[in-house]
């Protein structure tokens, strides 16, 4: 008996490995979705080794030269300089640290949580409680994000902490309803109700049947998501929320240059530009997850 | 337009015919939206109540005298435990009073007067903007689906959704100050006019109503590039979108057998094939369109436009407690009317909805 | 025999579709007539390219179809024609399709009554009194209370009610030949056969031409006059319907009766060994030859033309090589 058993379990991680292959195959057959992966691969490495890869680092710190302000565009400063004489590609760089930090922090806490609480509601949909707990949702899902993210980080003091807590607040219930329209339709499927039929523990049910057939719009939502955090991170900066200077954030820096457009457009323009590459380098790689996941298995 | 022809002959079958089931959904979402309002107020109510700092001292600066701080507090009822206070707040908006600015120092119900019309007009023409550039975009694409022009609609909406709309902003704005000085990029109308006589409070409406045509041209001027900034993400996913479910539907049975019978092309692309296509479109844009009122306030800020939401925020970086959460309700009621909004266009547009169906080809 | 007798006339009908993976070489030269009032059947398995029959004559073939080679009249009219490469085709008059879902051939979100509507106006050319003609076509297949039916949408009719409104857009477009799609194999059993025995009514007292598509030899004995055997894109026999099932010559057809389940107690059927071909390479002799117990080499090589055998049964079969051969497009 012990034999067959093991022999099973090479069966099925070998099973596993092909289905990776087939996987890595399909992603890759679309040129947009491995841009969006060296895209986002690259800006995560930037992100991580900022100090390392930028050009000047203590501009990233309190540090002004203002011999040097407002310079376009060069070879030595390839963004050009802001108005303390900083450089703007080392200080972009330092950005996508709190940027990242921020997406990753939240999809962290919200993920799990939102993905909870749609499934004990979707699962137990028809009960008081689950009914209670969707109205709940329904009452976060009333306001847009930005704005109650806003609100919440508008109240709170400004620190980097606190503009994630704020997102993170708003951010939940869009996982919440992600899961429970999914988890509603399937939980009168027959295989769901076999395992209770064989008296699985509910919780065994919701987490080991249902939750693995979702994880797939998940995870593309997740990466999608990691680009609209973002945003919604900026616009926080943008009005002054969040990361305080000095310590560089993208909103902050659009904004910051937004008085000295259009003479030194540069200032205001790249920040900006950068967050568009974030958001696209996540979206082709959100895409290009979707189509693996869901051509045909 | 197809969109529209369609949007009349519903207008047409649904209050002419008078559909019962229609109205009965109708008002069960409007009661049941009624309760999620009141959740909203309570929520944001409680968020803003239980945050650190002190209102009172917040609104009067750290000069002022203690006495002075106290004062106001016992005006703002700050003094009260968070229940009582709450249920005051209420009796007070049941009588149409929202409380007063700490910032401007009148009724709120006088500022929201003021911006509110403001934005309405700016969302409404992106609205329009959405949805037709949206879906006629996403109709030609899937006419001639596989063509370069289908490759080309399909790059713009690419470039549409991922560039946020005060990036766009930015860019009109300096495109149309310095290269092409078509529109104005700032500001409601331009300095030399007054604005109409107040009817609506919307500058465009009152202008034309009144007779003030030159008035009336020059605010829709104005809001032609904030509208058209805030709309291409909508109008990008609409077109994506109506593209997708085009495509899908094209290979369906009852879209040959339409062709077998020998409807002419044009008109299953307007109408038979359009028709079930736009449930998912429309869905995205009008939550989109609802969201403008809070997200559009990047866009005002950047075109220095009097609008709700740069007046929302405002209120949130100065901590204007009734302000901030009169805005939030506003805003969250502007939400909850277009989802409503939304299920009643799906379900004129989807008729197994209307006998209870969920939303959801 | 003067032309205006054959309402359907296919010649050598071959037709490819475009794929990833490279061309499937589907219909291999269909041949197939069908008189005036004359009802057959088209008989054959799932993927033997019954439909793709019925949509070239239609010519509502997918995107990535190919018609390589033939000829279709209809109705004294040519609407399908390739020569030297260019393939001419235009939209069948007095040709109407019933379609095999009738859930997927309504338009979800029009009634019943729009629906018709367009039928009357582009198949039939009628302008005026579109609602009386409605209601009319509603009566010929036989459903209740048409007036309400006009302002239904199709969620609101059960399977078979949905069928018959299939047909009554059908009988609208006011046809003399009705090309039928399986329209029965969504049904359920009972409703299977009124809606048969209404198709098959409808036919006789209309004088409509009728091509019905199924899988079932039962089904299509019942129904029609004439069965024509399909397999993976060629006819294989063609006859009388009593005499396929009396004396069956091919044998693909002798496997399909031998698996027709008997309740005189013999068992369940074996069925047929071996699985249809691979379109991308199919054999080049005959196509059923893999997996037919009497082949020899000859069938791996060459196509085998129609053989006559009696009046009007013929076969594509070398077996029958002795008999009266034909060239394929000829009938008597």
């Amino acid at each position: 008996m012990l034999k067959d058993l093991t022999k099973e379990k090479v069966e099925i991680s070998s099973a596993y490995r092909e289905r990776i292959k087939r996987g890595w195959y399909r992603f890759s057959r679309s040129k947009l979705s491995l841009l969006g992966l060296v895209l986002a691969t690259t800006i995560v490495l930037i992100a991580l080794f900022a100090p390392l890869v930028a050009p000047y680092p203590e501009h990233a710190g309190p540090f002004v030269d203002f011999a040097n302000t407002c310079r376009p565009p060069s070879l030595s400063h390839p963004f050009g300089t802001d108005a303390m004489g900083r450089d703007i590609l080392s200080r972009v760089f330092f950005a996508f640290r709190g940027a990242l930090l921020m997406a990753f922090v939240v999809l962290l806490i919200v993920v799990p949580l939102g993905t909870t609480v749609g499934l004990i509601g979707g699962y137990f949909e028809g009960t008081w409680f689950s009914t209670v707990i969707m109205r709940i949702t329904d009452v976060f899902l009333a306001v847009p994000p930005l704005v109650l993210a806003l609100a919440i980080a508008a109240l709170l003091r400004p620190t980097l902490m606190n503009s994630m807590i704020a997102v993170c607040v708003s951010w939940w219930p869009w996982y919440a309803r992600l899961v429970y329209g999914m988890t509603v339709s399937l939980k009168n499927e027959p295989f769901v109700k076999a395992a209770e039929l064989i008296g699985m523990n509910k919780f065994k049910i919701m987490f080991v049947e249902i939750l693995p057939n979702h994880l797939g719009p998940i995870l593309t939502k997740m990466t999608l998501d990691v680009g609209w955090v973002i945003l919604t991170g900026a616009s926080l900066s943008f009005v002054g929320l969040g990361e305080q200077p000095p310590t560089p954030a993208l909103g902050t820096m659009v904004s910051d240059g937004a008085k000295y457009l259009p003479t030194y457009w540069w200032i205001s323009v790249f920040p900006a530009l950068m967050i568009v590459v974030i958001i696209l380098a996540f979206n082709l790689l959100g895409d290009g997850i979707r189509e693996m996941l869901t051509s045909g298995e | 337009m197809g969109a529209l022809s369609l949007g009349l002959q519903g207008f047409q079958n649904v209050v002419v015919k008078g559909d019962m089931q229609l109205l009965k959904y109708f008002v069960k979402r409007v009661i049941y939206s009624i309760g999620v309002l009141f959740g909203v107020s309570v929520l944001i109510f409680t968020v803003s109540n239980i945050v650190p700092g002190d209102p009172a001292r917040m609104a009067l600066g750290p000069r002022a005298p203690e006495w002075a701080v106290e004062a106001l507090r016992k005006q703002m009822n700050l003094d009260k435990p968070l229940v009582a206070r709450y249920f005051l707040w209420l009796s007070n908006l049941l009588r149409g009073d929202l409380g007063e600015s700490l910032r401007s120092r009148r009724p709120i119900t006088r500022d929201i007067a003021e911006y509110l019309p403001a934005s309405l007009e700016i969302i409404a023409l992106s609205a329009l903007f959405m949805a037709g550039i949206g879906i006629n975009l996403g109709r030609l694409s899937a006419k001639y689906a596989g063509t370069w022009l289908d490759g080309l609609i399909r790059i713009i909406s690419y470039i549409g959704i991922v560039t946020p709309a005060f990036v766009w902003a930015i860019v009109f704005s300096l495109v149309f100050s310095y290269v092409l000085p078509i529109f104005p990029t700032i500001g409601r109308i331009s300095p030399n006019l007054t604005p109409p006589p107040r009817i609506t409070g919307m500058y465009i409406i009152d202008g034309v109503v009144t007779g003030n045509f030159r008035v009336a041209l020059d605010a829709l001027w104005h809001i032609i590039l904030p509208a058209l900034a805030l709309a291409m993400g909508g109008a990008a996913q609409a077109a994506r979108m109506t593209r997708a479910s085009m495509v899908d539907n094209a290979d369906k049975d009852y879209i040959l057998a339409a062709r077998a019978y020998g409807v002419p092309d044009r008109l299953i692309y307007r109408k038979l094939l359009l028709k079930p296509s736009l449930i998912a479109p429309i869905s995205i844009m009008a939550l989109d369109i609802a969201a403008l009122l809070g997200n559009a306030f990047l866009v005002e800020l950047v075109f220095l436009y009097p609008g709700f939401s740069r007046y929302g925020v405002e209120a949130m970086l100065n901590k204007d407690l009734f302000a901030i959460i009169s805005v939030v309700l506003i805003i969250g009621i502007a939400y909850t009317v277009a989802n409503i909004i939304i299920d009643l266009i799906i379900a004129y547009l989807d008729p197994r909805v209307r006998f209870g169906g969920t939303r959801g080809a | 025999m003067s032309t205006s007798d054959i309402a359907l006339q296919i010649e050598n009908l071959r037709v490819h579709y475009k794929v990833y993976r490279g061309i499937l070489k589907v219909l291999d030269g269909i041949n197939l007539e069908v008189k005036r009032g004359e009802k057959i059947g088209l008989v054959g398995e799932t993927g033997c390219g019954k439909t793709t029959t019925l949509k070239a004559v239609m010519s509502i073939l997918a995107r990535n179809a190919i018609v390589a080679a033939g000829k279709i009249h209809a109705n004294d009219d040519t609407i399908l024609e390739v020569k030297e490469g260019k393939v001419r085709q235009k939209l069948p008059k007095g040709v109407a399709m019933v379609f095999q879902d009738p859930t997927a051939a309504l338009n979800p979100v029009f009634t019943i009554g729009e629906q018709l509507e367009l039928v009357i106006k582009y198949a039939a050319n009628v302008n005026e009194n579109m609602r009386e003609f409605a209601i009319n076509a509603l009566q010929l297949a036989r459903l209740p209370d048409p007036e309400r039916l006009l302002s239904s949408f199709p969620f609101q009719l059960s399977g078979g009610m949905r069928q018959r409104v299939c047909i009554a857009m059908a009988l609208a477009a006011r046809p003399s030949i009705i090309l039928a799609d399986e329209p029965t194999t969504n049904l359920d059993v009972t409703i299977q056969d009124q809606v048969l025995k209404l198709i098959k009514r409808l036919s006789d007292e209309q004088k409509l031409a009728l091509v019905l598509v199924t899988h079932s030899l039962g089904v299509a004995r019942e129904t029609c006059d004439k069965i024509y055997v399909m397999y993976a894109g060629t006819i294989v026999e063609l006859a009388d319907s009593k005499e396929i099932f009396e004396q069956p010559l091919h044998p693909y057809t002798k496997g399909l009766l031998a698996s027709l389940p008997r309740l005189t107690g013999e068992g369940i059927a074996e069925g047929i060994r071996g699985r249809i071909p691979d379109y991308l390479n199919p054999p080049p002799g005959c196509r059923f030859a893999p997996r037919c117990d009497y082949a020899v080499e000859k069938c791996f090589a060459e196509k085998p033309p129609f053989y006559k055998v009696g009046d009007s049964h013929l076969v594509a079969c070398f077996l029958y090589e002795g008999a009266f051969e034909r060239k394929s497009g000829e009938q008597s």
